[in-house]
C-alpha cells in the first residue's frame, strides 16, 4: 500500500513537471508524457528502496521553516562580511545534534541551503537515538536554524 | 514578523523590482565570494546565496512579470529546481572533495 501511494506521488509530480515543462498540452503529449513518468516513477521508487533512504520524522519541521528565512538572509549578511574583511574568513566543522525525530535528511537540506553551512556527512539516528550531522560552518556564530533542528531555545 | 510574511509584503507592496534587486545582489555576492574567499571549504559556502535566494528570487519576479499561467509555473518551477539542486550539489561537492583529501592523505 505505501509503494503504491509513493508511486503515485512520484507519477503525479514527474507528469506535472513533463506538462508544465513542455511547450503546447494536447492529449498525445500527454499520454506519452503519462507513459513515460509512469517509468521514471518505479526507476524512482526502486532506487530509494534500494538505497535505504528516507525523509525521516518531521520533529522541528515546523520551527525550522520558521527560522529558515532570517537565517538565509543572516548568514548572507555574514557571507557579505567575509567577502569584505579577511578577518571574518574563518570557518571549520563541527557536528550538530538534530532534536530527537527530526530528519537527518530534511534538515541536511534545510541547513545546506543557507550560506552559513553546509552538510559534509550524516550520521542516521539509530535506535531513539538522535541523528547528527557533520557541517562546515562560516564563522562560530550558531544560527537560529541550528538551534531550531537541535531543540535549543537559547 | 517573519521573514515570509516580509517577502510576501514586499513583493506586494513593491512589485517585481524588490525581488528582482535583491535576487540580483544574491547573484553578485555569490560570485565575489568565489573569486575572492580562501581554500576550497569556505568557497562552497558561496553556492548558497546564488541557489537559496538569487535565483528563486528572480525566477519569482519574472514570473510575476509574466502574470499568471503556465509560462509563470513554469518560471516557479525553474527557481525550485535551481534552489534543490545548488543545494544538493553543495553538498555532494563538499562530500567529494573531503574524500578527495582523505584518499590524498594514505
Amino acid at each position: 500500500m505505501r509503494t503504491a501511494v509513493e508511486l503515485l506521488l512520484w507519477w503525479g509530480v514527474l507528469l506535472l513537471l513533463n506538462t508544465v515543462l513542455i511547450s503546447s498540452v494536447t492529449p498525445l503529449e500527454m499520454a506519452v508524457g503519462g507513459g513515460i513518468a509512469l517509468l521514471a516513477a518505479v526507476g524512482a521508487v526502486a532506487v530509494r528502496h534500494a538505497s535505504g533512504a528516507a525523509p525521516g520524522g518531521p520533529t522541528r519541521l515546523a520551527q525550522a521553516l520558521w527560522t529558515f528565512p532570517w537565517t538565509l538572509l543572516a548568514d548572507t549578511g555574514r557571507l557579505a562580511l567575509a567577502v569584505l574583511s579577511p578577518r571574518h574568513q574563518r570557518g571549520g566543522f563541527r557536528t550538530v545534534r538534530l532534536a530527537p525525530g527530526a530528519g537527518p535528511a530534511w534538515a541536511a537540506a534545510l541547513l545546506s541551503a543557507t550560506p552559513g553551512a553546509y552538510i559534509v556527512d550524516v550520521a542516521d539516528a539509530k535506535k531513539g537515538a538522535a541523528g547528527s550531522l557533520t557541517v562546515h560552518a562560516l564563522g562560530c556564530e550558531v544560527s537560529a536554524l541550528e538551534r531550531a533542528l537541535t531543540g535549543d531555545a537559547r | 514578523m517573519n521573514a515570509w510574511l516580509l517577502a510576501a509584503a514586499l513583493l506586494a507592496a513593491g512589485g517585481i523590482r524588490p525581488c528582482l534587486l535583491l535576487g540580483l545582489r544574491g547573484l553578485l555576492l555569490s560570485a565575489l565570494a568565489l573569486i575572492v574567499l580562501p581554500g576550497p571549504y569556505l568557497r562552497l559556502h558561496a553556492f548558497s546565496p546564488a541557489a537559496a535566494l538569487g535565483a528563486p528570487l528572480v525566477a519569482l519576479a519574472l514570473a510575476v512579470d509574466t502574470g499568471p499561467g503556465r509560462a509563470a509555473a513554469k518560471l516557479l518551477v525553474i527557481g525550485l529546481l535551481l534552489t534543490v539542486g545548488g543545494t544538493v550539489t553543495t553538498m555532494a561537492v563538499a562530500r567529494t572533495t573531503i574524500l578527495a583529501e582523505q584518499e590524498a592523505k594514505r
